[in-house]
């Protein structure tokens, strides 16, 4: 039997497993590129990012190249912890099929 | 159950999103918008009658190689500039992916152009170059294969018509060029091209 609250309650809401996992896929996204593919407003993308931030998952770039740019990428936190949630997922569903 | 299935949504939703974000465009709008430009400037007649004096019999294939090279230098540039704005390595692992289904037709396509004449090298190139954006598919957005199936269908109707003498009467290599790595480039570059959405400053700003 699964201890549930072992599943990472940061993680476990869709818009931001939607940020862990494609931040999970290549070394940085723009704030732009993460609204295109996540098809957030603004309002909730910047909040859901924000909680992310505040517990370590994600790191914040602010660069300037033709025009100031943020860009977000996982932190080594982050990273094990979208490791762990994805094993625990993996958990579930297979005790479920025995 | 009810976690069970939440659980299972989720790995869903993992799963899509992992699989759109590395899908892997071969020929981007800007590219295509370049390729298009280039193939009507090499095809205008200034540049047929400049060529001609320079490159003589060979015209037709030094103006076609020109605009290959054109072509993918401005498309090296854009994925370099790319690249750095991402912070990703110049080749990521998609555009080694991409590169490798391009090579055998591309290999196949620089043969041909090489040992045939003007007359069949639009269909031929066409071909190959339909079929190396279709080798790309499985991990390619959606309208690359059109672009893929486009040039194919259109080397293959352009063979035919080439082939059979009837037909092929008023057939300038040139406009078939014109044509299809022109034209199909155009619609596509219109089709795809990014569109810039206003984002509201709202809390800390992107």
């Amino acid at each position: 039997m699964f201890d549930f609250d072992k599943l990472d309650k940061i993680i476990h809401e869709k818009g931001r497993l939607g940020i862990m996992t494609l931040l999970a896929t290549r070394p940085s996204w723009s704030f732009q590129e993460l609204k295109a593919e996540l098809e957030l407003s603004d309002g909730n993308l910047i909040t859901h990012l924000r909680t992310l931030h505040e517990h370590g998952y994600v790191a914040v770039t602010k660069e300037v190249f033709d025009r100031p740019q943020t860009s977000y990428s996982l932190t080594a936190k982050g990273r094990k912890s979208f490791q762990d949630y994805l094993t625990i997922l993996e958990q579930i569903v297979k005790a479920g099929r025995r | 159950m009810q976690i069970q299935n939440e659980a299972e949504e989720h790995l869903r939703v993992i799963r899509s999103l992992m699989e759109k974000a590395t899908i892997y465009r071969a020929v981007s709008a800007p590219t295509a918008l370049a390729g298009g430009v280039v193939a009507v400037i090499v095809a205008a007649p200034p540049v047929q009658n400049l060529f001609a004096r320079w490159a003589y019999a060979d015209s037709f294939r030094a103006r076609w190689l020109v605009a290959l090279l054109a072509t993918l230098l401005t498309n090296a540039l854009l994925i370099f500039r790319e690249a750095r704005r991402r912070g990703d390595p110049l080749i990521s692992p998609g555009m080694r992916a991409a590169l490798w289904a391009l090579l055998p037709p591309m290999l196949c396509g620089g043969v041909f152009f090489a040992i045939f004449g003007p007359a069949h090298i639009p269909a031929f190139l066409a071909m190959f170059y339909g079929l190396g954006l279709l080798a790309t598919g499985h991990f390619a957005p959606r309208s690359i294969v059109w672009l893929g199936w486009s040039f194919l269908l259109a080397g293959l109707s352009t063979l035919v018509f080439s082939l059979t003498s009837w037909l092929s009467f008023g057939m300038v290599p040139d406009y078939v060029m014109v044509a299809t790595f022109g034209g199909f480039h155009f619609v596509y570059a219109a089709c795809t091209w990014p569109r810039r959405t206003q984002s509201a400053a709202v809390g800390s700003s992107p």
